[in-house]
């Protein structure tokens, strides 16, 4: 066994999605507008994570299952300013010393805007994102780093271009792609990677599938035919005490729900799909996912050194750098688990 | 039996990796754990300890660190001059052993094996000292004015005018050069120091903390007995008053908020989570909940 191991399990990752949910309800939503001639737009934003959970299975993956993003409120006001148009003022006594009576003078069109459309799809449209990640780590130890001893090889700035060289190829396996393009991709992620010349613990991240709806139609639909039938609901039973009107709208809402759930079918059908076959579906999905990867592949989402410093100083003595061994990393059914031997 | 069962976090770190940690300190930061005068500084192959030293990481002289941390001369009491004798001290063989007991070897006095969520430290103190031939130490005596006591009549002892004993410091200067060093001269000895803890939860429910408490200690071997309960008795009252103290953790002071919406606080005690931080199994163990 390991000589350190922590263990964080599903329901804190749950856990942790629910503050994330709490602080979001925190948060104030972003507005803004902007004018384009006699046109012009404001848009007031939130966002709320209204479902979803994390699972830790058994294949060693984190499941993000149907986290719901709601935009609450999402208001959008179009507006358009018209030319102000004066009405009126002619004189209709002229005397000789002037107008005596003039008829009443209107200005038409004098707001800002004159007209005003404001869309308030609050509380309707939700997106919807699922996948599944692993994590696997694996140790760098670069070439150029020869026989040099711990504290030696902390001190030294990698110069190499073992790095660079290893990114270039891993670009270079694209199609089609000159090698101008081939070496600015691949030297734009070196800065990333590259720092001194000690072993180095990596963590890679890699994308099983995802899906990822801008809009979910069935949760869309369904908030769609709740937010109507409240409205119905309000005006046809406005004499009717509240209470009465909310008992009504609580025996409707698990229709809503199950209709929303009939029409996810089709989109937990691809997700199991997705799942089993191990790639996303839609163009978008499976670019992002080949991306993720293939960056994933190259540039670790964590790194650090091995020996690790422990105790650095800044009076000229040397960093205590500690060996850290068997860094594993393990999902199951019950716990995220990092471990190691330290020493 | 998944790691978390009974919390949202768990951390467990084993017996090894602290005793690998401390290692690694006297491996590459020798000054913590080695201390001398000026010739032991300069030469640490005359330091009792060898084997610590034989440890110590090369790249520790390739980078110029000092291996031994340069202490003050020992000042002799009575004698007013600049010669100071020289020694060492060395903290060796630091370890720790997590209940069960299997790291030490506990003394009798400390009735083994460990008990229950209790752990132990061992310390090994080296300590050293140059000490000079007695030609060396006569020859390098103050030569101070003969003793010419007179007798009056009545035959009292008059006291001739010199310098007269008082109550200042027995050691009026701080020696500033060493007594030149005797390598056949160098006395070393060893003592064994055990140290049974174990962790207690103090303070109101509303106010909890996490203290050290100190069982019972062991210098072994210490001739006559007398001696070594006393030595044993300054040292608990030490850790007692001076050191433990300072290692109380408020666990309030544990507890973290993020953004208001997500608590990480110790998981608190109950029949399933009966210690925390638990001493079990060779580890410290410390299990943690997430509220939000």
């Amino acid at each position: 066994m390991a000589t350190v191991n922590v263990a964080v399990n599903e329901r804190a990752f749950n856990d942790v999605v629910m503050a994330v949910a709490k602080y979001l309800e925190s948060v104030p939503s972003f507005s803004g507008s902007g004018s384009f001639g006699p046109f012009s737009a404001s848009y007031s934003v939130g966002l709320k994570l209204t479902g979803g959970s994390i699972d830790l299975t058994n294949t060693g993956r984190v499941h993000f299952d149907e986290l719901h993003l709601t935009y609450d409120p999402l208001i959008l006001n179009l507006g358009i300013d018209l030319p102000t148009i004066p009405i009126g003022g002619e004189c209709i006594l002229p005397t000789p010393w002037g107008c005596s009576v003039r008829l009443p003078e209107i200005d038409l069109f004098d707001a800002n805007p004159d007209i005003s459309i404001p869309i308030n799809l609050s509380n309707t449209i939700v997106s919807e994102f699922s996948g599944e990640f692993t994590v696997s780590d694996s140790k760098q130890v670069l070439v150029a780093k020869g026989s040099l001893r711990p504290h030696a090889a902390h001190f030294s700035p990698d110069t190499s271009n073992e790095i660079r060289d290893r990114f270039r190829s891993t670009v270079g396996t694209i199609p089609f792609l000159p090698t101008s393009a081939v070496n600015g991709i691949a030297d734009a992620f070196v800065p990333f990677v590259k720092s001194n010349l000690a072993d180095k613990w990596q963590f890679f991240l890699h994308d099983v599938w995802h899906n990822l709806e801008l809009i979910s139609i069935s949760d869309t639909a369904a908030n769609i035919l709740r937010n109507l039938t409240d409205f119905i609901i309000d005006k046809i039973l406005a004499p009717v005490p509240s209470i009465v009107r909310g008992v009504v709208k609580a025996i409707l809402n698990p229709i809503f729900d199950a209709i929303a759930a009939v029409l996810d079918i089709p989109d937990d059908i691809l997700e199991w799909l997705s799942s089993q076959l191990q790639i996303s579906f839609g163009l978008f999905d499976l670019l992002a996912q080949l991306i993720i990867n293939f960056v994933g592949s190259m540039v670790p989402f964590y790194q650090f050194e091995d020996p690790f410093p422990m105790i650095e100083d800044s009076s000229g003595l040397l960093p205590v750098l500690v060996p850290v061994e068997n860094v594993s990393v393990v999902v199951n059914d019950d716990e995220f688990v990092m471990s190691a031997d330290i020493g | 039996m998944a790691f978390t069962d009974h919390c949202d976090i768990f951390a467990g770190i084993h017996e090894k990796s602290f005793n690998n940690v401390v290692l690694q300190l006297q491996r590459q930061r020798p000054s913590l754990f080695n201390y001398g005068t000026t010739t032991f500084a300069n030469h640490p192959e005359l330091l009792c300890n060898q084997r610590i030293i034989r440890m110590v990481d090369p790249e520790v002289r390739a980078f110029g660190n000092p291996i031994v941390k340069e202490e003050p001369l020992l000042a002799i009491p009575g004698y007013d001059g600049p010669l100071g004798l020289e020694y060492c001290l060395q903290l060796a063989e630091l370890s720790i052993d997590f209940h069960p007991s299997n790291v030490h070897s506990l003394p009798v006095e400390l009735a083994p094996p460990l008990q229950s969520q209790h752990l132990s430290l061992k310390g090994r103190a080296c300590a050293g000292l140059d000490c000079p031939t007695q030609d060396l130490l006569i020859k390098l005596a103050p030569t101070e004015r003969p003793f010419y006591p007179s007798i009056s009549k009545g035959g009292f002892i008059k006291q001739p005018p010199r310098e007269q004993p008082n109550d200042g410091p027995v050691v009026k200067q701080t020696p500033t050069r060493p007594i030149p060093f005797n390598r056949e001269g160098i006395i070393c000895f060893c003592l064994d120091l055990f140290v049974v803890l174990h962790v207690e939860r103090e303070g109101g429910a509303g106010d909890p903390v996490i203290a050290l408490r100190l069982d019972n200690l062991e210098i072994v071997d210490i001739k006559p007995d007398g001696l070594e309960n006393a030595v044993e008795c300054f040292l608990r009252a030490m850790l007692i008053m001076g050191v433990l103290p300072k290692v109380k953790l408020a666990l309030d002071s544990l507890i973290l908020s993020v953004g208001n919406v997500l608590t990480i606080g110790p998981t608190p005690i109950s029949p399933l989570v009966p210690f925390n931080p638990a001493i079990e199994d060779d580890q410290i163990k410390a299990f943690i909940t997430l509220t939000v």
